[in-house]
C-alpha cells in the first residue's frame, strides 16, 4: 500500500514536473519570437519612413526639373534669365565632372606608410568609397581630381592615379559636410579603424579647401568611343 | 484516515498542477494572439514599402522625361541663339560629366551569389561592395570611358556600399545580380576581368561571374546632379 502511494506521487511530481519545464520553455519561446517579430516590424517601419523621405525628395526634384523646363520652353534667343540658368547648368556640370577648381569645406585626409606595411591601392579606394557615401561632392588625392574614371594602380614603388606616379604620403582632400564625413570615417569597426592597424592616418577638418580641377588633355578623360545617346 | 491524508497531499499536488497549466495556456493564447496582431503590421507595412517603391519607379521615370525634355529645350534655346560655340561646348561637358547617356562597345559583366550551400560561413557565397569596388577599379585601369552598375551611372562620387544583403550606389539600393556594364575596348576589358585578382578569389567561392563582349552597350546618363552638388563654389577663375 505504502509502496503504490509512493508510485503514484512520484509519478505526479514528474508530470508536475515536466509541465512546469514545458510551460517555461513556452514562454520563453513566445518571448523571443514576440521580439523577433518586433525587430522586423521595426526594420520594416524604418524602411517605410526612409522611403517615404526619398520619395518626398523625388517629388521636389520632378518639380524642380518641370519648373527649369517651363522657363526654357518661354526662352527666346537673347533672354537674360534663359542665358544666365544656361551658365550655371554648365558650372554644375563642370563641378561634377571634374573640369573646374572647386573650393568649400571639407576635410583633409593623410594616410601614410606604417612601420611593417604600406598604403595599398585598395587602403586609398576604401577611403575613397567612404568619402562618396558620406555625400561628398569633390576629392582629390596629391592634387589629382578623382573623377568618374580614375583608376588606382598599384605599380610599386609607386601608386598611379590618373596615370601620374606618386609615393606617399597620401593627401585626400575632400569637399563636403566636415562632421558628416568624419563621423562616417571614425565609426567604430569602420575605414579609419580598419586602416590604423596597419597604416597611419590622420583627418583634419578644413573650412577652407580648393579642388584643383582635373588635367583635361584627353589622358585622363576619354571619349572617343562614347556617342551620345539621343 | 490514511486515505485522507492521501486525498489531502494529492489535492494540493492538483492544485498546482492546475495552476501551472493555466499558467501555460494564457502564455500560449497571448503569445499567438500578439504575434498575429505583429503579423498583420508586417503584411500593412509591406504592402505600404510596395507602393512606395511603386511611386518611387514612377517619380523617377517622370524625372528622366523632363530631364530629357530639359536636354532638347537647351539645346533649341542654344541653337535659337545661334551660338554653335556654346553647343560643342555644352556638348563636350555634358558628356565628360557623365550627364549624357553613352553608346559603345565593351563588356557587360553579371555578378551573381554563389547557389546557396549548407555547412559554410555564408558570408563566403555572396558580393560584397569590396567586390564591386575592386572590379569597378579593374575597370578603370584597363581604360573603361564609362560605366553603369544596373544601369546607375558611375561618377565621381558614386559610393558602393553594403546595406544588409543590398549594395547602395548613388543613393539607391540594389540587390543581386549585379550587371555592370562598361564601354571601352572589350578585349581589353575583357582580359582585365579575366586576370583580375579579385575574381579570381570570388569564382573560387563560387561567386557567378559571367562577361559578355557587346559592340553597342548603352549605358544611361546620370540623372541627379542636382542633389549631388548643393552649395559648392567654383573658382570663377579658368585661367590657370
Amino acid at each position: 500500500m505504502k509502496l503504490g502511494r509512493n508510485i503514484a506521487i512520484t509519478l505526479i511530481c514528474i508530470i508536475l514536473g515536466a509541465v512546469l519545464a514545458w510551460q517555461y520553455k513556452s514562454i520563453n519561446y513566445n518571448q523571443s519570437a514576440l521580439s523577433f517579430q518586433n525587430k522586423r516590424t521595426e526594420d520594416l517601419q524604418d524602411e517605410l519612413i526612409k522611403l517615404q523621405k526619398s520619395n518626398d525628395d523625388l517629388s521636389k526634384r520632378l518639380q524642380e526639373v518641370q519648373d527649369e523646363n517651363k522657363g526654357y520652353e518661354s526662352a527666346k534667343a537673347g533672354d537674360d534669365i534663359a542665358a544666365q540658368n544656361l551658365l550655371k547648368e554648365l558650372e554644375t556640370a563642370r563641378i561634377f565632372g571634374g573640369l573646374i577648381d572647386v573650393r568649400g569645406k571639407g576635410v583633409i585626409i593623410t594616410l601614410e606608410n606604417g612601420i611593417d606595411f604600406n598604403v595599398r591601392d585598395d587602403d586609398i579606394l576604401k577611403v575613397l568609397n567612404e568619402l562618396r557615401a558620406s555625400d561628398v561632392q569633390a576629392m582629390s588625392v596629391n592634387e589629382e581630381r578623382i573623377v568618374a574614371m580614375t583608376e588606382v594602380r598599384e605599380a610599386p614603388p609607386y601608386i598611379m592615379i590618373n596615370g601620374r606616379q606618386m609615393v606617399p604620403p597620401f593627401i585626400i582632400k575632400a569637399i563636403g559636410d566636415p562632421d558628416k564625413i568624419q563621423n562616417s570615417l571614425n565609426i567604430i569597426n569602420g575605414v579609419v579603424e580598419d586602416l590604423k592597424a596597419y597604416i597611419n592616418v590622420s583627418i583634419k577638418p578644413s573650412d577652407n579647401l580648393s579642388i584643383a580641377k582635373v588635367r583635361d588633355d584627353g589622358t585622363v578623360i576619354k571619349t572617343d568611343l562614347l556617342a551620345p545617346v539621343k | 484516515m490514511k486515505l485522507k491524508k492521501n486525498a489531502y497531499k494529492f489535492t494540493i499536488a492538483f492544485i498546482i498542477l492546475g495552476i501551472a497549466l493555466s499558467l501555460q495556456f494564457r502564455s500560449i493564447f497571448i503569445g499567438s494572439k500578439q504575434s498575429s496582431a505583429g503579423r498583420l503590421d508586417t503584411e500593412k507595412l509591406i504592402t505600404q514599402i510596395q507602393a512606395g517603391l511603386e511611386t518611387e519607379k514612377q517619380l523617377k521615370a517622370e524625372i528622366n522625361q523632363n530631364l530629357e525634355l530639359k536636354a532638347n529645350l537647351i539645346k533649341g534655346y542654344i541653337s535659337d541663339s545661334q551660338n554653335d560655340a556654346i553647343l560643342r561646348e555644352w556638348d563636350s561637358i555634358m558628356l565628360k560629366s557623365n550627364l549624357t547617356s553613352v553608346q559603345g562597345p565593351g563588356v557587360e559583366i553579371k555578378l551573381d551569389d554563389a547557389a546557396a550551400r549548407v555547412n559554410e560561413d555564408p558570408s563566403l557565397l555572396i558580393i560584397h561592395d569590396s567586390d564591386i569596388r575592386l572590379v569597378l577599379n579593374d575597370l578603370k585601369k584597363a581604360g573603361a570611358q564609362a560605366i553603369s552598375i544596373n544601369d546607375e551611372r558611375i561618377t565621381a562620387v558614386s559610393e558602393q556600399v553594403c546595406a544588409g544583403p543590398t549594395i547602395r550606389i548613388n543613393n539607391n539600393r540594389y540587390s543581386v545580380p549585379y550587371i555592370i556594364k562598361a564601354i571601352g575596348d572589350p578585349d581589353k576589358l575583357a582580359l582585365s576581368i579575366e586576370q583580375s585578382e579579385r575574381v579570381v578569389l570570388m569564382k573560387k567561392d563560387n561567386i557567378r561571374v559571367d562577361v559578355k563582349k557587346d559592340k553597342t552597350l548603352i549605358i544611361p546618363a546620370f540623372n541627379n546632379v542636382n542633389t549631388y552638388i548643393s552649395g559648392l563654389e567654383a573658382v570663377k577663375d579658368e585661367t590657370r
